[in-house]
C-alpha cells in the first residue's frame, strides 16, 4: 500500500454513527477527535485557529496550536492508546457544541481507566476556536 | 422558575453550604455524581458524597458562572468554583456541571472537574 491509497474513510460512518449526519461541526469534532486517538498531535493541531483557547483540566491554558502541541507532546506519549465514548452531542447555538462522553485511557504497562469528560467546542468558520476539556486525568498516573 | 433560575438558586445553596435547601430542590431518586467519584443515588448518599467529595475540605465556596446552556431538559454550566480552603488561602478551579431536570427538580447533576488541588494544595 502506498501513501496515496492509504486515506481515511470518510465520513467515518462506522465509529460514533449515532452522531452521523449532525452537520460539518460535528464530523469536525470526530476528525479531531481520530487523530486524538492516533496519538498524532501535528494533526490534532490543524483543527484549532491560529489564535485559539485550549484548556485541559486544571492546566494552563494555551493559545496557538504550537502551545498545544508543546502541552500536549507529554501526554500523548504517555498513552498508549485512547477512545472517546461519545454519550451526547448537543448545539445550543451554531459555532458551539457540548459533548459528554467517557474517555478510556490505555497507559504504557498496561493500566486502563475510563474516565467521565465533558468538551465546550466554539467555532469560528470551519476552525476551532476554543476547545475547553472537563476531567480529572490524575487516575491515568496514579499506580 | 425556569430550570437555570433553579440551577441559580442551587448553587447558591452551595454557597452557604445549605444541603438541605440543595437536597429539597432535587427529586427523591436523583443522582449526583462529582469528578470521577462513583455516582451517588438518592437524598441520603447525596449528601454524604458532597460532604466526603470537597465541602470537608473547604471554609468556603462562590461559584463564578463563566456560561450557562439551558438546553430541552437539561441545563449546562460553565463555572470556576472559588474555594476558601480550611488551612487558608484561595483556590479557583474551572469546572462544568450538568443539571438534568423532571417535573422542575433536579434528577441528576454531574460535575466535572479535577479537584485534586483541594486535597494537595
Amino acid at each position: 500500500m502506498t501513501d496515496a491509497t492509504y486515506q481515511w474513510e470518510w465520513p467515518h460512518t462506522l465509529k460514533w454513527p449515532k452522531f452521523n449526519n449532525m452537520g460539518e461541526r460535528v464530523d469536525t469534532l470526530k476528525k479531531l477527535f481520530l487523530a486524538g486517538e492516533a496519538l498524532n498531535v501535528n494533526n490534532f493541531i490543524k483543527f484549532f485557529a491560529d489564535e485559539c483557547y485550549y484548556q485541559f483540566g486544571n492546566f494552563p491554558p494555551a493559545r496557538t496550536p504550537q502551545e498545544i502541541k508543546s502541552a500536549s507532546q507529554g501526554f500523548i506519549e504517555s498513552c498508549e492508546g485512547l477512545h472517546h465514548r461519545i454519550l451526547n452531542i448537543s448545539i445550543p447555538s451554531e459555532d458551539t457544541l457540548l459533548v459528554e462522553m467517557v474517555v478510556t485511557y490505555i497507559s504504557h504497562s498496561g493500566k486502563i481507566v475510563t474516565l467521565p469528560c465533558f468538551d465546550i467546542v466554539k467555532y469560528e468558520g470551519a476552525l476551532i476556536k476554543q476547545l475547553k476539556i472537563f476531567m480529572d486525568i490524575n487516575p491515568l498516573f496514579q499506580d | 422558575m425556569s430550570n437555570s433560575d433553579t440551577v441559580r438558586s442551587l448553587l447558591k445553596m452551595f454557597e452557604s453550604f445549605n444541603v438541605e435547601g440543595f437536597l429539597e430542590l432535587l427529586t427523591d431518586d436523583a443522582v449526583y455524581r462529582f469528578g470521577n467519584y462513583p455516582a451517588a443515588v438518592g437524598q441520603e448518599n447525596i449528601a454524604a458524597t458532597i460532604k466526603a467529595s470537597h465541602l470537608d475540605a473547604i471554609s468556603g465556596i462562590s461559584f463564578e458562572i463563566k456560561s450557562l446552556y439551558e438546553l430541552e431538559d437539561t441545563v449546562v454550566t460553565e463555572l470556576i468554583c472559588n474555594y476558601t480552603l480550611n488551612k487558608g488561602g484561595n483556590l479557583p478551579l474551572p469546572c462544568l456541571d450538568i443539571f438534568k431536570f423532571q417535573g422542575g427538580k433536579v434528577s441528576a447533576m454531574l460535575v466535572f472537574m479535577d479537584a485534586s488541588p483541594l486535597f494537595t494544595a
